[in-house]
């Protein structure tokens, strides 16, 4: 699949794999982001629906948890 | 053949997207975060609207799904960059306010400037509507890594980044995830 994408999907991973080397200071090879993704893909949770429930998103209060902020 | 090229359009689409939340999800385990739930809810659905394509000859079921699953792309990848984002800003917040740590003068300046820097990305990407494009989620990136970036050299010592890190901290979730079953 890998070798099927185009430039600039190569790009758009390249750029997602440096924002994570970024914060984490960390160096992350091709092969350890595909067996992570490979775990993301197959996370069995993403498939459990086999009906589609026409929500787009979930709702606003679900983006904006209750953080613990006491400190704040 | 029509189909066939909108499938692999389509499919180059959802991939690019799915690795780069990977990624996302990979920087908010650093701090000990969760991956926000709209990530993996409009990948689910695009997934869904994927099988409808993959399976229909209709062209007009066709076009639907594809343009289904363009905006399911658009809303989660700007969801989830809108969450990162979002904490970032609010950690440089919480960092500002904390009294552990010296900062200079000109050190607050840049961080509070940084600040704005987030919250300006935050105001476009909400702003911004549209199909899904790779070349646009690319720009994305390039915008953040620079604010991120500039972040990082801003809080200079290990001593800071230990300080900032545990104000990420703070926003881990305190009731379970959204669950997608």
């Amino acid at each position: 699949m890998v070798e099927l994408i185009s430039k600039d999907c190569k790009e758009l991973i390249n750029k997602s794999r440096r924002l994570y080397e970024i914060v984490s200071g960390e160096k992350i090879s091709n092969d350890e982001m595909n067996e992570k993704f490979k775990e993301f893909i197959l996370d069995k949770s993403l498939y459990q629906h086999s009906e589609h429930e026409g929500k787009t998103s979930i709702g606003d209060e679900d983006l904006v948890p209750p953080y613990n902020l006491e400190s704040m | 053949m029509l189909k066939e090229s909108i499938l692999e359009g389509v499919a180059e689409k959802i991939y690019g997207y799915a690795i780069s939340i990977r990624n996302i999800e990979a920087s908010l385990e650093h701090f000990g975060l969760n991956l926000e739930g709209s990530a993996l809810v409009n990948f689910r659905d695009a997934i869904f609207h994927y099988q409808t394509l993959y399976l229909t000859e209709d062209l007009e079921i066709i076009n639907e799904n594809k343009a289904a699953i363009e905006e399911h792309l658009e809303r989660g990848s700007k969801d989830i960059l809108i969450y990162f984002s979002d904490i970032l800003r609010k950690s440089i917040t919480l960092f500002l306010n904390d009294t552990k740590i010296n900062k200079s003068k000109e050190n607050r300046i840049l961080l509070i400037a940084l600040c704005n820097d987030f919250a300006n990305f935050n105001i476009d990407l909400r702003k911004s509507h549209g199909r899904f494009e790779i070349k646009n989620l690319s720009k994305r990136f390039d915008e953040i890594i620079i604010i991120v970036q500039n972040l990082i050299l801003l809080l200079e010592t290990e001593q800071k980044t230990k300080v900032f890190n545990s104000c990420v901290k703070k926003f881990v979730r305190v009731r379970p995830q959204t669950q997608l079953t």
